[in-house]
């Protein structure tokens, strides 16, 4: 009984979906009157509609669980909420696309919000994009260097210009006084170095897969 | 039908089980170990998982070096601080970053540590999720009784969102105000704005670690029953001594009449030690931290030794305070922890008698004592000579009390006024009792017994010591006192023994001051008061 042998529901399915014992899974189901493996399935979907305020922190573990348990369905729940009417859900679909995007799948779609009015909506689909080799969100974060508007959906909160200066001390190889500017004056002041080098570096900008960081 | 479904479903699932074993029991990921006032709080976290080399070699020293500097944030704050004016508490994050061959492999996860999910890449809400609380505002202890999940994304944090979601995992609540909180809007308060009071500290806006958090750390353990709360004794100690009659030992007849008064003022604080009994059940033990200590001994002695040696005449009062090394010695003492499982009464000893009719009486009821303790019983011992110091030092403890008489001298003066001192003043003042709950606050009890005189006609010697002393609990709000009490007060100086004005340190060595001298009658891991010692039964022997 090694703890690599602890799994979860979700686990158990799914070796058990793998494994071809439809019997167990049919008696499991039975069991619990289906609602172990529905639940399961749903889950993804789940996250996003009942993103709440009211209870952020659950919210954000529900989005956060399914996003490493069960990733493409996570995204592909998140793709056809993107345009949800209900600001709420339309954020958590969002979020729930930036965790598990790839270059390969939900970079256009989050390109896409970079245009949005919603600060917490900008920088989320900016930071995803950094994340997964696409270099379109950096002037988004830059921008975000000198914004005191703090973000609605960010826990603990948090400033737009605080999330712009992780993420791009996290993705690139520059600094321009950010890493050692404490205070807010002092990390809107690096903004004009930035967009320089944003300028100079926009074409030739790369993410080098040896250290994950962008280089020119 | 009902019956055949709900047999079905019960095999099944033991099927399930049997196939997936489940979740062995397991403590929580955080972890406390106390040693005396110092706390050191292991927070045990898996980080799950490095899938490439890039991960390992690149970015997990990056990882590692931010959450270095959040434990920093936490311990840098902390040392300014004494949790609950009793602990100091440090914090170690005990990190693992487990690897695993692929993304869909299981996460190799350890028992007994936080499981979080890392990603480096998304810029994710990093959370840890608290299954038992529903109010983001509370302290809770789930964090010291279950491994808790979360989720970190390394890209959005820094050092103080490291600090803040550790902060979690040592059961600390936000102290900001959740948008739809129920809190937030009784209050009228803006969104993630912070509490009232806790602006700029690290579980609000900021990344301060102030007395607040550190006072809320140790309530977290104590009410995790991993860290007792500790208390102040703050009393009296009265002894007196009264001989009026002859002995034939030494052909002296006379009277004495001593008696000692002790103000004193100490800390109880867990250790991680315990004791045995005769049976070699164990007890948890508290220690005492002398904080400080007066006393006035009052001398009317006159003894005469029928003209073979003259008499022995010693009058006054001695007053002095005692501090540093020389209160550590003097004062000394343990309790026996009520531990959360422990009943607050067990079966043995009896309560002790106010009154002994003999010295081996009282030597019975010591050694029941210390055979067949119970949770809740304490000890204090008073003595002088506790070091073995010259005797011109121990004289000077008595200044006050001057020696006259035409009894011969001791070639040396301070040697011959320590001859013949009587017991119990103050070596082998012992106070033996037993507090009833564990928030007991009134301690008091007596003892007298007649002291036996080595000689042949067992004249005595009639000891009498009462104690009183008010406990106070520090576990709530409670300051239990003023920061000039602080036991732990920097050192001038390792032998501060005087009477007079104050002078150097306190101690804050806890385990050190309930060192305990253990007679070969009782079983050597119990605690046992100190036999009397230095001056003597008072009767001059040549």
């Amino acid at each position: 009984m090694t703890p690599q042998h602890r799994v979860t529901t979700t686990h158990v399915l799914r070796r058990l979906r793998s494994s071809g014992i439809n019997a167990a899974i049919v008696a499991i189901w039975a069991a619990t009157g289906g609602t172990a493996l529905a639940q399961t399935k749903n889950l993804p979907e789940r996250a996003i509609v009942e993103f709440s305020f009211a209870d952020l922190k659950k919210s954000y573990h529900l989005l956060n669980q399914a996003g490493f348990e069960q990733r493409a369905a996570l995204r592909n729940a998140a793709l056809t909420r993107l345009n949800d009417t209900d600001a709420r859900v339309r954020y958590a679909a969002i979020y729930a696309l930036a965790i598990t995007a790839d270059a390969k799948a939900g970079a256009n779609a989050l390109a896409g919000v970079l245009g949005s009015g919603s600060t917490d909506e900008r920088l989320l689909a900016a930071g995803a994009l950094a994340g997964i080799g696409d270099k379109r969100g950096f002037p988004a974060l830059i921008d975000a260097l000198d914004d005191r508007t703090q973000l609605e959906y960010r826990l603990p909160p948090t400033l737009a210009l605080h999330f712009a200066k992780s993420q791009l001390l996290w993705f690139t190889t520059q600094d321009f006084g950010l890493k050692s500017a404490t205070s807010d004056e002092q990390i809107a002041n690096t903004k004009a170095a930035w967009q320089q080098w944003w300028q100079k570096a926009r074409f030739s900008l790369h993410r080098d897969p040896k250290i994950r960081k962008y280089v020119e | 039908m009902n019956a055949l479904f709900l047999i079905g479903r019960n095999i099944t699932l033991l099927l399930a089980l049997l196939a997936f074993p489940h979740e062995a029991k397991s403590a929580g990921g955080t972890v406390v170990t106390v040693n005396g006032p110092a706390v050191t709080i292991t927070v045990r976290i898996n980080l799950c998982c490095l899938h490439d080399a890039v991960e390992r070699n690149i970015l997990q020293p990056l990882a590692l070096v931010e959450i270095a500097r959040a434990q920093a944030m936490w311990n840098d704050g902390l040392a300014k601080f004494q949790a609950r004016s009793c602990y100091d508490i440090n914090i170690i994050f005990d990190i693992r970053i487990l690897s695993r061959s692929s993304r869909e492999a299981a996460p190799p996860w350890e028992d007994g540590y936080h499981r979080l999910v890392i990603d480096f890449d998304q810029p994710g809400t990093s959370n840890v999720f608290d299954p038992e609380s529903g109010d983001p505002n509370e302290d809770t202890i789930s964090a010291y009784r279950l491994q808790l999940n979360g989720t970190w994304y390394f890209s959005s944090m820094t050092p103080r969102t490291w600090a803040h979601e550790i902060g979690h995992l040592l059961g600390l609540g936000d102290d900001y105000y959740h948008r739809d909180s129920m809190r937030r809007m009784n209050a009228g308060a803006r969104p993630y704005t912070p509490l009232p009071g806790r602006s700029g500290t690290l579980m609000g806006d900021g990344d301060a670690v102030d007395q607040n958090l550190a006072d809320r750390l140790a309530d977290l353990m104590i009410q995790a029953g991993l860290l007792s709360p500790c208390a102040q004794w703050e009393g009296r100690i009265e002894v007196s001594n009264v001989f009026a009659g002859r002995t034939l030992a030494m052909d002296v007849h006379g009277r004495h009449n001593w008696r000692g008064n002790y103000r004193m003022k100490f800390r109880e604080l867990p250790t991680t030690r315990s004791v045995s009994d005769a049976s070699g059940r164990q007890f948890a033990l508290n220690a005492f931290v002398p904080v400080e200590m007066s006393y006035a001994i009052q001398a009317d002695h006159h003894h005469d030794y029928d003209h073979k040696w003259g008499d022995v005449i010693l009058r006054g009062q001695a007053t002095g305070k005692l501090t540093g090394r020389a209160l550590k010695d003097a004062l000394i003492g343990s309790v026996l922890r009520f531990e959360a499982a422990a009943p607050a009464r067990d079966s043995a000893p009896p309560a002790p008698p106010g009154s002994f009719a003999s010295w081996r009486e009282f030597q019975d009821f010591m050694g029941a004592f210390h055979t067949a303790p119970r949770p809740g019983c304490y000890q204090l011992s008073i003595a002088f000579g506790g070091r073995g110091q010259p005797p011109n030092e121990l004289r000077a403890l008595y200044n006050g009390i001057d020696r006259s008489g035409s009894s011969p001298i001791h070639p040396g003066p301070d040697a011959d006024f320590l001859r013949v001192m009587p017991s119990h003043m103050p070596d082998g003042t012992n106070v033996l009792g037993c507090l009833e709950t564990p928030e007991q606050r009134d301690v008091k009890g007596e003892h007298t017994y007649p002291y036996a005189d080595p000689g042949p006609l067992n004249s005595t010697e009639q000891i009498s010591i009462k104690w009183s002393f008010v406990r106070t609990l520090c576990r709530d709000a409670v300051t239990c006192w003023p920061a000039s009490d602080n036991a732990s007060a920097p050192s001038n100086s390792d032998d501060g023994q005087t009477s007079g004005p104050p002078s150097g340190e306190a101690t804050s060595d806890p385990v050190a001051g309930a060192a305990i001298v253990a007679p070969a009658a009782t079983p050597p891991n119990v605690p046992t008061p100190n036999a009397p010692r230095g001056g003597g039964s008072g009767f001059l022997r040549p």
